[in-house]
């Protein structure tokens, strides 16, 4: 057996990264840690609620699948026939096991410091042979509505689906990750298992292990157990592409929840193809940067909010990544949504970036990577992001810091229509701005 | 790893030095007994802390400043701790190695210089940070009903017994609030300083003796600190009838909280078989809670029970359908009586000792983790790591069974909105 690991170096810390692509296609990021005694292990599908038609594998038609799928189906993975559940297999070893569904990808994982081995190779069996059955996913229904509607009650998470739902138009970025409580009791185990075949496919998984284990043993238990199984060549995945609209779909919204002060999100649709910056990592990491100078804890803007109580804390920023269009969201809560939206388009209208403010901003995010390998769930995370966001690890993530500059910084700036946006608001019952 | 605990009557400095990280993080503890009364102004003082110090004297220079070290922020918080209150400020910054010169000592004097130096003139704080400060808790105590697990709890926990500490709502109240002004917070501050424990953690790879003097050349705190006694809240009497409290709220899914006081166990008995009892009735995945009312009965997505070893109390919270109430209350009821009778098995005691071995065994992994071990050893005189995990080991099924005959529902609560589809 050819288990040659390539070696990849990191340029922030001296340190490798172990990876190796089987030939089944499935991808191996390993990056051990002796200094701590856990070992956390991550099992991704490229699979996520985003994907909503597509052509199952076998089949020639497209289809469409309802809203929830790949979250109901992660649910669903746990059930077994002959191996014992997943829970207790890993609660008999005192490890953790858990899973989790995003937009772009569903993730497997295990974290604890005893039996590796073992657990190595029962993540890969257990999420490559799940038991469906007509009666367990019927069972599941009720399981799920219930975190729907804890869900539902959040304002939180009201915003976070609200604001892509008013942004995008048909790509499915816009539906609630989760599904609603309708769409989920459309689902049946024939959808499920088309889902399953077409993108738990190795080649379109990824496992990625961080923490104290040896990776020449880890690749080993993952090839001799990979041989076991007999997958068919995947040929093209065949997922339907959205023409999505640069413009934003609703520019306004206002909903009446049980809250006692008003909360806001605040979106900027940007078409990241018309930004003439080769490089997406390097794009997505000027944007972020652009927003945090702009509306965080140390702007001039927060200041002003803050002097003037539209703001008690600095707006929370975060983005997501839809094809060819990056939807940045500014959240937090006021009591003067009104006022507050309008000082936030005033800044975006004369944006001001000094070169000083810029350096000291390098030397955080510098600084935030180079801790984020103390932590072995923060660096798995972040290889995973990579992996999905741009297709493979970026381990020369300090050179593209240092190399950020004030003239490729206004050349995004000037690239950025700020008048594409849509706020998403949620106030309480009567609520009515006062004068400030 | 080293550990050097140098004793001092104002305050104690603990290092514990490793080089298993890339950075160090320092913190530094404030206790006293709580009271509801000073719940408030005790999370307004460790807010304005941060907003501006006599140096950087608007949160913006502050920001900056910790931009400058390497984004080295510091954050607080205040949390209780049995019958006691803990306010905390902590400074997580990176090894010298991945900086410049001097950065280790820059970032020191950074942390102690904005506590003990804060934005004070005339005896008062500064207005303005007084101002935004107090939007901040505000802002807070109001946000507690956007967390309707936390805030269910809550109720459930005032219903129990409102004089108790564990039902104090940490962010403060706003009766409270309106009566705090510049002049009494500097006041409370300097009490706090005089009269609260002080404990000081490092974690990281420093020279011990260069960082116990840089300290000590920092911290001017001079009064002499009298001994704490336990922290642990005792229940003298507990409810012989439980108490069932319904509420309507604005929500989709019905919140259920059941309270259970503790009464009468031994130390070793709170510290390990209380909670294997509580890890195999609720712990996690594998528990009889999870297995039966939402495995089995689709009932919910969530259920969990939780022990507060410090409060001598437990409690369940599940979400659930408003109808699903009695059918879920009675299933809980009689895993619980299970639990009594010795239904269960020596398998499920040998699961929830290895998920306890587990938390024991990767303590070290973060810095944290490893100061709220040793704070927790400063404040109750806990085992070592190896006693922790021989105790575990030893405890018995029959331990088990004779500590579920000693937990009593005491009150029931149910918050509960109008449900969807039904």
């Amino acid at each position: 057996m050819n288990s040659k690991l390539i070696k990849v170096n990191i340029d922030c810390i001296h340190d490798v990264l172990y990876y190796k692509k089987l030939n089944n296609g499935m991808e191996i990021f390993m990056l051990p840690n002796s200094n701590v005694s856990n070992v956390y292990a991550t099992f991704t599908t490229k699979y996520g609620s985003a994907i909503d038609e597509f052509v199952p594998i076998g089949e020639n038609k497209m289809i469409k699948v309802p809203s929830g799928v790949a979250h109901f189906l992660e649910h669903k993975v746990f059930e077994q026939e002959k191996r014992i559940p997943p829970f207790e297999f890993y609660s008999k070893s005192g490890t953790n096991c858990n899973a989790h569904t995003s937009l772009k990808n569903t993730t497997y994982e295990f974290i604890g410091p005893n039996n590796f081995q073992e657990n190595l190779e029962y993540l890969l069996d257990f999420v490559q042979d799940p038991y469906l059955t007509d009666e367990n996913v019927e069972k599941e229904k009720g399981i799920i509505e219930q975190e729907i509607k804890m869900y539902m009650d959040s304002p939180y998470w009201t915003m976070y689906d609200g604001i892509r739902n008013n942004s995008f138009e048909i790509n499915p970025t816009k539906y609630p990750i989760g599904g609603t409580v309708e769409s989920i009791y459309k689902i049946n185990k024939g959808v499920l298992e088309k889902c399953y075949n077409t993108f738990y496919h190795p080649a379109n998984m990824f496992l990625v292990i961080t923490g104290n284990f040896d990776p020449e043993e880890a690749i080993t238990i993952i090839e001799v157990n990979q041989q076991k199984k007999q997958y068919g060549k995947m040929r093209d995945l065949k997922v339907r592409e959205y023409k999505e609209k640069d413009e934003v779909v609703k520019k306004d919204e206002i909903v009446i929840r049980n809250v006692d002060m008003p909360k806001l999100s605040f979106g900027i649709k940007i078409n990241i193809k018309k930004i003439p910056i080769d490089n997406e990592y390097k794009l997505h990491m000027y944007i972020s940067l652009l927003f945090n100078i702009l509306f965080g804890v140390s702007s001039k803007f927060f200041e002003k909010m803050n002097n003037r109580k539209y703001l008690a804390m600095p707006l929370g920023i975060d983005k997501v990544v839809a094809t060819n269009h990056l939807l940045v969201t500014l959240v937090c809560e006021t009591n003067y949504p009104n006022k507050l939206v309008n000082e936030i388009k005033c800044e975006l209208d004369n944006i001001k970036i000094d070169e000083e403010e810029l350096n000291i901003y390098k030397k955080c995010m510098i600084s935030d990577c180079i801790r984020s390998f103390d932590n072995i769930i923060d660096i798995n995370d972040i290889i995973v992001s990579d992996v999905i966001n741009y297709g493979k690890y970026i381990n020369n993530t300090v050179d593209i810091i240092k190399k950020l500059n004030i003239s490729e910084f206004n050349t995004v700036i000037k690239n950025i229509d700020f008048n594409n946006v849509s706020v998403y608001t949620v106030v309480p019952n009567n609520f009515q701005e006062k004068a400030g | 790893m080293e550990y050097v605990k140098k004793e001092m009557n104002a305050y104690n400095i603990h290092i514990i030095k490793t080089d298993k990280f890339k950075t160090v993080t320092l913190e530094i503890d404030f206790l006293r007994k709580i009271r509801k009364e000073e719940t408030t102004i005790r999370n307004f003082l460790s807010e304005i802390i941060l907003q501006s110090s006599k140096k950087y004297n608007t949160k913006r220079l502050l920001s900056l400043k910790s931009k400058e070290l390497y984004d080295a922020n510091i954050t607080s918080s205040c949390t209780r701790i049995g019958a006691y209150t803990n306010m905390s400020f902590a400074i997580n910054f990176l090894q010298q190695e991945y900086t410049e010169d001097d950065m280790q000592d820059k970032t020191i004097d950074f942390f102690f210089d904005t506590i003990f130096n804060p934005n004070v003139e005339d005896g008062k704080f500064d207005k303005h940070s007084f101002d935004v400060a107090k939007d901040v808790i505000a802002t807070e105590i109001k946000s507690i009903k956007d967390n309707l697990t936390k805030y269910s709890l809550i109720r459930m926990l005032e219903i129990l017994d409102s004089t108790k500490p564990f039902s104090f709502n940490g962010y403060g109240y706003s009766e409270d609030l309106e009566k705090i002004t510049s002049k009494n917070l500097y006041e409370y501050y300097e009490d706090v300083i005089k009269s609260d424990k002080v404990d000081i953690f490092v974690v990281g790879n420093v020279d011990i003796d260069k960082t116990i003097e840089d300290i000590m050349s920092k911290v001017h705190i001079k009064t002499i600190k009298k001994k704490i006694d336990s922290v642990r809240i005792e229940h003298k009497k507990i409810r012989s009838r439980l108490k069932k409290v319904t509420e309507k709220e604005r929500i989709t899914q019905s919140k259920l909280n059941i309270g259970c006081l503790i009464k009468d166990l031994s130390e070793d008995e709170l510290n390990y078989t209380l909670k294997i009892y509580n890890e195999i009735l609720g712990g996690g995945t594998e528990s009889k809670l999870f297995m039966n009312v939402r495995e089995k009965n689709s009932l919910c997505y969530y259920i969990n029970s939780c022990v507060n070893t410090y409060d001598n109390l437990m409690f369940i919270y599940a979400g659930i359908n408003k109808n699903d109430f009695d059918k879920t209350l009675k299933l809980i009821k009689n895993e619980m009586n299970k639990m009594k009778s010795g239904k269960f098995s020596e398998e499920d005691v040998l699961i929830a000792k290895k998920a306890m071995e587990t938390s024991i065994n990767t303590i070290y992994d973060s810095p944290v983790r490893i100061i709220n071990m040793y704070y927790a050893n400063e404040l109750a005189n806990s085992d070592t790591i190896e006693e922790k995990l021989k105790k575990v080991k030893n405890v018995t099924f029959d331990d088990v069974v004779n500590v579920a005959n000693k937990i009593k529902i005491d009150t029931v609560y149910l918050m509960y909105g109008d449900d969807l589809n039904e």
